[in-house]
Order: C-alpha cells, then structure tokens, then sequence
C-alpha cells in the first residue's frame, strides 16, 4: 500500500506539471490567435474590434491629457504637434478609429506622432504581437514614405494618408500662437476599420 | 492437500491490495491532471485572455506636457520684460482656448513690438509669439531685426549658451519663411506678417 501511495503522488505529480503546462500552452496559442472583427453588439452590416473597447482608447488618451468629448472624438495640441482621434463607436464596442496628426511639413513628423500612429496600428491585435508589430511596420513604413496607401491586415482595413493632403480633414491646421497667421502644412492621417459583412 | 490450498485464504488479500493499489494511484493521477489542467487554464486566461488590457500606449505618445516650456512661467517672462520697460494686459482676441498675456514695448514710436504669452490653466507657458511691425513712413523692417533677434533669449534666462545658439539661429533667418528645432524648442520665423513664433518641440 506503501509503495502504491508512493508511486500514485509521484505519477499524480507529473501528470499534474505535464497537465498544467499543457493546458497552459494549449489556452495560450488560442487567445494569441488574431482578435478579427466581430459583429457589433447593435447588429447591422459593421463590424467592429474583437478586443478593443472605448475606453481602451479613450482613457489612456485622457490620462495623457487629451480632451475627449462624447463622439468620442479627442484632441491635443501640444508643442509643434496637433493630434485628434476619432472613434466610430457602438456601444462600447468599435467599428473604426482615426488618427490624425499636424505638424511642421518642413520638419516631418515628431517621435511623438509617430508613436501615436504606431500605437493606434497596433491596437486591435494587443494579444498577437507578430501582427501587432506587422501592422506597426507597415504603417510607419507609409508615413515616412509620405504616401497614400490601403491595406487589409488580418480582416482590418488599414489607409494612410502621408501625402499632406489636408482635404477633408476637421482638425485645425492653425499654430498655436500665432492667431492662425501661421499654419502647419504637415499632416497625416491613419484610419482602421473592422470592415462590414 | 491440493498445491495452492495454502494460498486460497491469501488470494483475495492480495487481489484486493492490487485492486486498492491501482485505485490510489489512479485517483492521484486523475487528481494530478485535473489540478494541473484547472490550474493550466486558469493562469493562461488570467495572463492573457481577450479582455485583459489591449495594447497599452507607449511613453512617447503625445501628451499634454509636451506643449509646456519647461521650467518657465508666465510670470517668469513677464517679470523679465517689465524691467526691460513692456508693459503687459491679457490678450483679448486670441483663437487660442487658454489665457495669454500681451506685453507691449511703447517706448519704440516708430514699431509695433509686442509678445504674446500663451499660458496653460497652472501658468506655465506654453508659446511665445513675437510681432513687430513699423508704424511710421521712417521705419524699415529690419528696424525689427534686434527685437525679433532677442526673443529666444527669454527661454533661457539662466543659460546664456543655449541662448545665443538660438538667437543666432533668429538673427541670421530674420525675414525668412523657415523653422527649426532648437535644444528642444520649436521656432517659427515669417516675414509677412513679421513675427517669430516660440513653443515646446513636442
């Protein structure tokens, strides 16, 4: 009985650890796998984010001091650098986002709208970093060209506009300052959409 | 007596302890892999599942403290151009949604010279706009050249280094249409209407 008791806990054990990492490993490559869009909660032809939420966006945005208003739509202007983001929401839920930013065309972008480009082309896939760090790449890789492009990223629509084209664009191109007599003529733009069915 | 008679009473002892041997060591096992996969599934979804927080922002993304001059005030800069004969009021029509103060230099007749500070809500500034135009059939632009020339100089009033590296960068451009980052500050040079425009790089 001894020896019974003695070789179940030693078996037990194992199959405990092996189970456990198994499971662990098993869970894991699951919920690394892309968040694709989802159906929004309210129905319709939208689709929006599989894992991101209003306040995913809106609340970091806040903490870093940009003042968002119900749409939720949120601005900063700080320095030589505008930004303003818009997200198209249902619910909580939401069906595409923009990122706008100004700046001095004859300097090119800052760090800092870079980052906030980066962060934006990466967000819906917080749990995949290979395509988080894809769609990151190919973003800047845009921005920096200063092009016009599209592109479908694990069922997300992707655009950029790097071209400075400010057509059709809400946000201010006045600097701060100067009573509009001077304007920032540097301007792009990242737009993500969950697609429709 | 027949061979294994001996044994008949011991026999289902035995199968009995083979039995219970093999439950123990079952049960433990089920016990070990049920613990392990509970466990397994558990720690994965608390470390990872859809739901937990999604791609954070990184520190360099834009914030509201990139728009302030660090280190210098409103006040700072009004006390400097008050001894230097500026008398200063709040600006009144200004498109920007903050309070500015308006310095003006009224000991020049013939050039409209002023400042505008651009304030945050806590009184550090955040831009620093300087105009100046001739008034009078005499004056010339470049009349404005010194004016325009010293305005950097009030970011630093503790380094006269990174001063002049900026002011020359004004004095040299004065009359252009240009830009530049300079030590983190952000300079804007236009002739028409002549201004130099002063902000946080951001």
């Amino acid at each position: 009985m001894k020896r019974a008791l003695l070789t179940g806990t030693v078996t037990g054990i194992v199959a405990l650890i092996a189970s456990g990492v198994a499971s662990f490993w098993l869970v894991s490559q699951l919920i690394a796998l892309p968040v694709a869009p989802r159906t929004c909660p309210s129905g319709g032809a939208e689709r929006c984010f599989g894992s991101v939420v209003v306040d995913d966006v809106v609340k970091p945005l806040r903490a870093r001091g940009f003042v968002c208003n119900d749409f939720p739509t949120c601005d900063l202007s700080a320095g030589g650098g505008a930004y303003r983001v818009h997200l198209v929401s249902a619910g909580d839920a939401v069906s595409s986002y923009s990122v706008e930013a100004r700046f001095d065309q004859a300097l090119g972008p800052s760090q800092r709208a870079l980052d906030l480009l980066s962060w934006f082309a990466a967000l819906p896939f917080g749990h995949d970093p290979a395509t988080a760090s894809a769609a990151r790449s190919w973003t800047l890789r845009q921005a920096r060209a200063r092009v016009y492009a599209l592109a479908t990223i694990n069922g997300y629509g992707y655009e950029v506009e790097g071209r400075g084209d400010q057509a059709g664009s809400s946000l201010l191109d006045c600097l701060p300052g100067s009573d509009c007599t001077v304007t920032f003529h540097g301007y792009l733009r990242l737009s993500v959409h969950g697609g429709s069915r | 007596m027949e061979p294994g008679a001996a044994a008949g009473p011991g026999a289902p002892t035995i199968g009995r302890r083979t039995l219970s041997s093999a439950l123990v060591v079952l049960s433990l096992v089920t016990y070990g892999l049920v613990v392990g996969t509970v466990g397994g599934v558990v720690t994965a979804r608390l470390t990872g599942y859809p739901g937990s927080p999604v791609v954070a922002p990184a520190d360099d993304v834009p914030r509201a403290s990139d728009g302030v001059f660090k280190g210098v005030t409103g006040l700072g800069i009004e006390r400097t151009l008050t001894k230097a004969g500026y008398s200063c009021e709040a600006a009144g029509a200004s498109i920007a949604p903050r309070p500015s103060r308006l310095c003006r230099d009224g000991r020049t007749a013939d050039y409209d010279i002023s400042l505008t500070v651009a304030l945050r809500a806590d009184g550090m500034a955040t831009s620093l706009t300087g105009r100046c135009r001739p008034t009078s059939s005499t004056a010339t632009l470049d009349g404005c050249s010194a004016f325009i020339g010293s305005v950097p100089g009030l970011l630093y009033s503790t380094n006269a280094t990174r001063a002049r590296a900026a002011q020359d960068w004004a004095t040299q451009n004065f009359g252009a249409d240009t830009s530049t980052v300079i030590d983190g500050i952000y300079y804007v040079m236009q002739l028409e209407p002549l201004l130099i425009v002063c902000m946080p790089a951001a």
